[in-house]
């Protein structure tokens, strides 16, 4: 089986007015496909950076990153983008849904953007799965902010990412409602067979992956 | 279509409205006057078209080609052939020599006969408009005839050969008595009765005129045909020759427009920038997120673009709709006045309107949102990732540029450009100065204010930067509202001041020098008041500094080419300025009394300079005489004008006939008739009917200019609502946290309405400041009008500015207060 993620002495430095910063340092670590993994860690840790650099939202400074086999920190914002719409999907912990879209219109979008003719139809199963089949019309602010994230995850799960990675999904949701979203995530992600990366504070949900890395000021804990 | 989706799905969250409506704006305030401009300049040219009774006139001293008439022919024009001669007219025993007319009956193409049954009648119900004309057989006979040869409708006139019945006197032709020359005793018959009447024979005096009427472009094209065909013998007339007058009147006010329409433009383009920028602000998330999604900057780019294009042309559409719509409102209530109907409009407002459209997108819309898909995707992961959007200044150059092609485009004129975008400039630059001082100012003075005037201050220092900019939005918005408000006002007083209620509308001209006192008496009698007396000689130009005039001078001077009036004169008469040189008051005791002085234009034509030599040939006899003063004067005042004119008794051993104008009330018109039975040698011309036509279009028009100036205002008051709605977000966020703090909605909402209280305060007075100005730079250097002082300027700017901003921005902001803060905090989340 190949490894959905790996990286490779990973290390992603900043220069500020006054110093330099490392803020992670010598990552190594591997994935195999269909696996779950915790990045837990105490706040500035650099949990968020690690998450968006295995995504190919930036570049590290040094080392490598595989996803599916495929090496990314070599490839250009085009190519990194052609992967992300190929590999990933993202959950936030601001939920990020498009304020001006309904709650369909927003899971349907990264569809209709790949030219997928079914996407409304599939974004309402999905909406159906994650049991808003009632609100399909229903703008964001007028969803609580568990049913926000449960639109969120239909969303991510709509363009079937190999990889899903998850910001503090629970993060703005009380501990009741977030049990129900983490529940959801996991019961989705298992159903679909992706990779899933979590960035938590919350030691409940972090225990429920396969795999738990522990960040400590830009290192990886054992 | 995905973009289509995306645009309406936009649309319907609300956040398009305000780029949609300001370049919907923009291209109706464009369209509009677009249209009227043209329609009303053709309707007028074709109104003016009937004072020549035609659209073109070749004049010439030889029969026409027959090439002429086949190639008007092959153009799809009308044409009327015309005969001109004198002749001698029996009636028994009674005889005089005519002025003959001999028309096709075709004649007239343009504009109507007037024509009655009553000779010297001021009972308007007599008279019968007709565009008919005499039969084969038949005369028709001026008024100025009748008595002369004591004729009755009925009687059979001989012209030459041929025997004809007076069937109807004439009043009034359309290519008739509006110039000095056209005046004595005139007859109308049929062309067909030329030949039985062998009046015209080898060496016989005769004009041969060709009418024309068409379509514009084939008029224009035969114009030039005839120009190619190089005759010496013709001279080409078009209406705008016949008319200069109301030219300069017209130019007037077709400059206003540009001006009105250019500003309607400017300000729907700024509210277009701002509201753009904002829109920006609010996408960048959604750009994050469709790039975390793996889209590429490039297809994102496509994606805006294409939605772009899509909004200006539908915004583009919806404006041409309607401005067209405005523009035929105007155009029906100015239709009355415009007997001779209102030609379409042609294709180039619609491209004005759309080149506007896009240009503004391209301009104002694109500039902001045009780095928007270089948003970095990380933004999902992380708020602080910067934005790097184009700098304002980037944006204000291309703006500038784009609203100064379009200026140059829309007048044909660079120096009118860079005169009103450089002013514009100037203003904003010296507002944001003045507004910063007048900010400062306002913090130090806080201290002693009440807590909602310190903390409304602190809030517009704090957001200085965006303060300073919404105030020069204001206070730029503002000036140009005063400025067309003010000018307006002072194009119309200039108009009706230039055409007074009892403005001279009779010339009494063909006195002999004998006559002068007694009719000057008789109108006196009658308790009219005839204005200066000016004797006048008819004379050729000849030779200028002793050479004979060039062909050219000759094209170039519509004065040259037929004899001219000359005058006298002791004072510098009314309207008129010297330019160049001295009047004879001053030059007393020098050869240069003896000078001549000349109208400005036909200098230019001539190349006339101080002190060159001229020679006039008048009946044979030769004057010579040298430039001494050059002079302008106002064609509009109705007054006799002159090209030249000299001191008085110069002219005194040549043949001369005098000349006034007076007012003559409408009831009694009919003092005409005794005069002109006293004196039949006498003629009278009547400008009432001008007069009126003037008077009613620039009535129309400024009616027109007010419902422009409206839409003007509509732009103007869209730019503050872009401008107040581009802080709206921060005073929201910060209103909320206001209220979880526990502050109290009257406290936030007093704050508030502070805020935009004193920035519409601010605004307006330095608007006033600006205004005045402007007003003082149009008024002497564009219009040359004098200039005063306008103090209603300076209480309707900051308190019309307070009281504008104010509403508009409590208005605007009132979901800030009413919507709960947990609400409006989740929403900007
Ligand atoms: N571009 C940058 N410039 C400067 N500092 C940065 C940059 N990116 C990250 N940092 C810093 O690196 C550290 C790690 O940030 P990161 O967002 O990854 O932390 P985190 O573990 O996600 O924390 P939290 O749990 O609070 O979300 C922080 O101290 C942050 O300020
Ligand atoms: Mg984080």
């Amino acid at each position: 089986m190949t490894n959905a993620i790996v990286t490779n002495n990973l290390n992603e430095i900043v220069t500020t007015a006054e110093n330099e910063l490392k803020i992670l340092d010598d990552i190594n670590f591997s994935l195999t496909q269909g696996e779950s993994l915790a990045i837990v860690g105490p706040s500035g840790a650099g949990k968020s950076t690690l998450l968006g650099l295995l995504a190919g939202l930036d570049v590290p400074s040094s080392g490598e990153i595989y996803l599916s086999g495929k090496e990314i920190t070599q490839l250009d914002e085009e190519q990194r983008a052609a992967v992300r719409a190929e590999l990933v999907g993202f959950v936030f912990q601001t939920f990020q849904l498009l304020p001006s879209l309904t709650a369909l219109e927003n899971v349907a979008l990264p569809l209709e953007l790949r030219g997928d003719k079914t996407a409304e139809k599939q974004a309402r199963e999905y909406l159906e799965r994650v049991g808003l089949g009632e609100r399909l019309k229903h703008y964001p602010r007028t969803l609580s902010g568990g049913e926000q994230q449960r639109v969120a995850i239909a969303r991510a799960f709509a363009c079937k990412p190999k990889i899903l990675f998850a910001d503090e999904p629970t993060g703005n949701l009380d501990s009741v409602t977030g049990k129900k979203v983490s529940d959801l995530l996991f019961e989705i992600n298992q159903e679909s067979d992706a990779t899933l990366v979590l960035v938590t504070h919350e030691q409940r949900l972090a225990e429920r992956c396969q795999n738990i890395i522990r960040l400590d000021a830009g290192k990886i804990k054992v | 279509m995905l973009s289509w989706k995306l645009l309406k799905r936009d649309w319907k969250g609300g956040q398009l409205s305000l780029i949609a409506f300001s370049l919907v704006l923009a291209v109706a305030v464009v369209t509009s006057i677009a249209m009227v401009a043209d329609r009303v300049e053709k309707a007028l040219n074709r109104e003016t078209s009937s004072f020549l009774a035609a659209d073109l006139v070749i004049n010439s001293s030889k029969a026409f080609d027959a090439s002429y008439l086949q190639h008007a022919k092959a153009k799809n024009l009308q044409t009327a052939n015309i005969l001109q001669f004198s002749s001698m007219l029996f009636n028994g025993d009674e005889s005089n020599l005519a002025s003959v007319k001999a028309v096709e009956s075709s004649y007239p193409l343009r504009g109507q006969l007037t024509v009655s049954d009553v000779a010297f009648t001021a009972d308007e119900s007599d008279w019968e408009k007709t565009t008919e004309t005499p039969k084969p057989g038949e005369v028709w006979i001026g008024e100025r005839l009748i008595p002369l040869l004591n004729i009755k409708l009925g009687d059979e006139v001989e012209i030459g050969q041929a025997k004809l019945k007076a069937t109807k006197i004439v009043v009034a032709e359309p290519d008739g008595a509006t110039g000095f020359s056209a005046f004595g005793a005139r007859v109308l018959m049929n062309m067909a009765d030329i030949e039985t009447s062998q009046v015209i024979q080898p060496g016989s005096r005769v004009r041969y005129k060709l009418l024309l009427a068409g379509e514009e472009a084939d008029v224009n094209n035969f114009s030039q045909w005839v120009k190619d065909q190089n005759s010496p013998h013709e001279r080409i007339i078009t209406p705008r020759d016949s008319q200069e007058n109301l030219q300069s009147t017209l130019d007037r006010g077709r400059q206003f427009l540009l001006l009105a329409g250019s500003v309607g433009v400017m300000l729907a383009a700024i509210a277009l920038a701002l509201a753009s920028n904002r829109y920006a602000q609010r996408h960048i998330n959604q750009v994050a997120l469709l790039k975390s999604w793996g889209q590429s900057a490039k297809q994102v780019r496509r994606l805006y673009v294409l939605q772009c294009a899509l909004l200006a042309f539908i915004a583009t559409l919806i404006g041409l709709a309607i401005g067209w719509v405005i523009h035929e409102f105007l155009m029906r209530s100015v239709s009355e006045l415009l007997p001779q109907g209102i030609p379409k409009a042609g294709y180039k407002p619609l491209l004005t309107a759309f080149v506007t459209g896009m240009s503004c997108l391209l301009g104002f819309a694109l500039p902001a949102l045009w780095h928007l898909p270089t948003v970095s995707p990380l933004r999902v992961l992380r708020r602080d990732v910067e934005v790097s959007f184009s700098s304002y200044s980037t944006r204000f150059l291309i703006g500038f540029a784009i609203i100064f092609l379009l200026v140059v485009w829309y007048s044909e004129s660079l120096s009118l450009a860079i005169y009103f975008l450089g002013g514009l400039l100037l203003v904003s630059l010296v507002t944001g100065l003045f507004g910063y001082l007048l900010l400062a100012l306002g913090k130090r003075v806080a201290h002693w204010a009440g807590s909602s005037w310190k903390l409304a201050l602190a809030n517009l220092w704090r957001r200085r930067s965006q303060t300073l900019l919404q105030m020069v939005a204001f206070s730029s918005t503002i000036l140009l509202l005063l400025v067309m408000l003010t000018v307006r006002t002072s194009l119309l007083d200039d108009w009706s001041a230039k055409m007074p209620a009892d403005a001279p509308n009779h010339f009494v001209v063909n006195v002999a020098p004998y006559e002068v006192e007694p009719v000057n008496s008789l109108l006196k009698q009658e308790n009219f008041e005839p204005q200066s007396w000016y004797s006048l000689v008819r004379a050729r130009l000849t030779q200028i500094n002793g050479v004979d005039l060039t062909e050219e001078q000759q094209r170039n001077s519509e004065s040259v080419r037929r004899e001219v009036n000359l005058s006298t004169s002791t004072e510098l008469p009314i309207d008129n300025k010297v330019l160049q040189g001295k009047w004879w008051d001053e030059l007393s005791g020098t050869p240069e009394q003896q000078g001549v002085s000349v109208e400005e234009e036909v200098a230019k034509d001539l190349g006339l300079k101080l002190g060159d030599s001229i020679s006039f040939s008048v009946g044979g006899q030769v004057l010579q005489t040298s430039v001494s003063s050059i002079r302008s004067l106002k064609w509009e005042n109705m007054q006799p004008n002159f090209y030249f004119l000299f001191p008085k008794g110069v002219l005194k051993n040549y043949p001369n006939m005098s000349i006034t104008s007076v007012y003559i009330p409408r009831q009694k018109k009919t003092v005409v008739n005794d005069v002109l039975k006293l004196y039949p040698t006498i003629a009278v011309i009547d400008l009432d009917e001008i007069i009126n036509t003037i008077k009613k279009i620039i009535d129309k028009v400024s009616l027109g200019l007010e419902l422009i100036l409206l839409l003007v205002l509509v732009c103007g008051s869209v730019v503050m609502f872009a401008a107040i709605s581009s802080s709206f977000d921060e005073r929201q966020q910060e209103s909320a946290i206001l209220r979880t703090l526990g502050s109290s909605r009257n406290t936030i909402l007093s704050v508030l309405g502070i805020e935009f209280f004193l920035l519409g305060l601010l605004s307006g007075l330095i608007a006033a400041i600006g205004a005045e100005a402007v007003i003082y730079l149009l008024q002497t250097y564009m219009f040359q009008i004098p200039h005063d002082f306008h103090p209603s300027i300076w209480l309707l700017g900051p308190l019309g500015g307070a009281f504008l901003i104010g509403v508009l921005g409590l208005w605007r902001s009132r979901e800030i207060v009413t919507v709960p803060p947990l609400q409006s905090l989740r929403a900007l989340n």
